[in-house]
C-alpha cells in the first residue's frame, strides 16, 4: 500500500516537473515575444517622431522661403512687397498727374474758346463793313447814272467797290465756317481731356488694401508657424525621452525570465529532494529551499523606475 | 453733383461739395477760386461728398497751385469713407492740410 503510494507520488512529481518545465518555457517564449514587440514598436515610434520633426522643419523652411521672397531685399535692394507697393504708388501718382494736366488743358481750352469767339465777333464786324461798302457802291452807281457819260469811269470804280464788298463778305463767311470747325475740334479735345482726367481710384484702393492684408497675414502665419514648430520640437523631444521605457521594459522582462527560470529550478530541486532524501530527513532541506525561494520576491535591479523623474511617469 | 461756394470773408472761402466730386464739378469749382483775392484761404468741405475720382484730385492740385501763387492755403475738411481713402492713396496728406 505504502509502496504503491510512493510510486504514485513519484509519478505525480515527475508529471509536476514536466508541467512546470512546459509552463516556464511557454512563459519565457511569451516574454521574448513581448520584448520583440516592444522593441519593434519603439523603433517604429522613434522613426515616426523623427519624420514628424523633419516634416515640421521642412514646412517651416518652405514658408520661410515664401516670406523671404516676399519681404527680403533682392539685388536691387527692394523686397517684392515694398516694390509692389512703390509701383502702386507710382501708378496712382501718374494717374493723378495726368488728371491734373488734363484739367489744366481743359482750363486752357476755355480761354482758347473765348478767343475764338472773339474771331466770330470780328467776322461779324467785317460783315457790317461789307454791308456798308455795298450800300456806298450802290449809291455811287446811282450817281454815275445821273452824271451820264461823265460818270462812266466812276461806274467802273463803283462796280469794283461792290466786288470788294462781296469778296470781304465771302471771306467773313469763310472765317465763321473755320471758327465753327475749330469749335468742333475744341469740343472733341475737351471731351478727350475730360476722359483722361476722370479715373476711378476704387480699384487701386482695393488692391492696396489687399496687399497690406496679404503682408499682415503672411507675417501672422510666420509667427504662428514659429510657435507651432517650437511646440512640435518640445513634444518630439519629450516623446523620444519617453521611448527610453523600452530599456526599462527589457530589464523588467529579463528579470522576469530569470525569476521564471529560477522558479523552474526550484521546482526541479524540490522534486529531487522529495524523491531522493530519506523519509524523515526531508523537512529541513525543504525549509532551506523555501528560504531560498523567498528571495525570488526581492526587487531585481532595474536601473531606473521612471523614464524621467519629474515629467513622464510610465510605471 | 452740386457745388456751393460760401465766401466767409475777404480772406476765407468755403467750397462745399455735395454728392459726387468729379469732372462734372469742373466749371463751378474753377469759378469758385478764379479771381480770388491774394492770400485767400480755401476750405474744401467734403462733409456731403459721397465719392471722388482722379479728376477731383487734379482740380484740387490746380487750386493748390493757384493759392500758392497768391500766397493763400487750402484745407480739406470732413473727409470720410471713400473720399478719405482716395486722398490717402494719392498721398495728399503731404500736400494739403486734411481734417477728417
Amino acid at each position: 500500500m505504502a509502496e504503491s503510494d510512493a510510486k504514485n507520488l513519484r509519478e505525480a512529481l515527475r508529471e509536476y516537473e514536466a508541467v512546470v518545465h512546459a509552463a516556464t518555457s511557454m512563459i519565457r517564449a511569451d516574454l521574448e515575444r513581448a520584448r520583440t514587440m516592444v522593441r519593434d514598436a519603439t523603433a517604429r515610434l522613434s522613426r515616426s517622431f523623427d519624420a514628424l520633426r523633419a516634416a515640421a522643419e521642412s514646412q517651416r523652411t518652405a514658408l520661410q522661403n515664401v516670406a523671404t521672397a516676399f519681404f527680403d531685399s533682392d539685388n536691387g535692394g527692394r523686397s517684392f512687397a515694398s516694390s509692389t507697393e512703390a509701383l502702386m504708388r507710382q501708378f496712382v501718382d501718374e494717374v493723378v498727374r495726368v488728371s491734373r494736366d488734363s484739367v489744366r488743358i481743359i482750363d486752357q481750352l476755355a480761354e482758347l474758346s473765348a478767343q475764338v469767339s472773339g474771331i466770330v465777333v470780328s467776322a461779324d464786324a467785317i460783315d457790317g463793313l461789307a454791308r456798308e461798302t455795298r450800300f456806298i457802291a450802290f449809291n455811287a452807281r446811282i450817281e454815275t447814272h445821273r452824271a451820264g457819260d461823265a460818270g462812266r469811269t466812276f461806274k467802273v470804280v463803283a462796280d469794283e467797290v461792290k466786288r470788294l464788298a462781296n469778296a470781304s463778305a465771302t471771306l467773313s463767311n469763310q472765317i465763321r465756317q473755320n471758327v465753327s470747325e475749330c469749335n468742333t475740334q475744341l469740343a472733341m479735345v475737351h471731351k478727350t481731356s475730360a476722359g483722361l482726367a476722370s479715373h476711378d481710384l476704387s480699384r487701386a484702393i482695393e488692391s492696396h488694401r489687399g496687399l497690406s492684408a496679404a503682408i499682415g497675414k503672411l507675417d501672422g502665419v510666420n509667427q504662428e508657424l514659429d510657435t507651432m514648430l517650437e511646440t512640435v520640437s518640445i513634444s518630439v523631444a519629450e516623446a523620444v525621452r519617453a521611448l527610453q521605457f523600452e530599456d526599462m521594459v527589457t530589464q523588467i522582462l529579463n528579470s522576469t525570465v530569470q525569476r521564471v527560470e529560477r522558479l523552474g529550478e526550484f521546482s526541479v530541486r524540490a522534486v529531487q529532494l522529495l524523491e531522493r532524501a530519506p523519509q524523515g530527513e526531508r523537512a529541513a532541506p525543504m525549509m532551506t529551499l523555501l528560504q531560498e525561494m523567498r528571495t525570488l520576491g526581492d526587487r531585481v535591479a532595474v536601473q531606473q523606475s521612471t523614464v524621467d523623474q519629474g515629467t513622464v511617469e510610465l510605471f | 453733383m452740386s457745388l456751393e461756394t460760401v465766401k466767409q470773408s475777404d480772406q476765407c472761402t468755403i467750397i462745399k461739395i455735395n454728392g459726387r466730386f468729379d469732372f462734372s464739378c469742373h466749371s463751378a469749382f474753377r469759378e469758385a477760386y478764379s479771381g480770388s483775392a491774394s492770400g485767400t484761404e480755401f476750405i474744401v468741405d467734403m462733409a456731403d461728398a459721397s465719392y471722388m475720382d482722379s479728376a477731383a484730385l487734379g482740380m484740387l492740385l490746380l487750386l493748390r497751385e493757384h493759392t500758392q501763387q497768391q500766397g493763400g492755403k487750402v484745407t480739406i475738411t470732413n473727409c470720410r469713407g471713400q473720399t478719405y481713402d482716395v486722398l490717402q492713396i494719392a498721398n495728399f496728406h503731404r500736400l494739403f492740410k486734411i481734417v477728417q
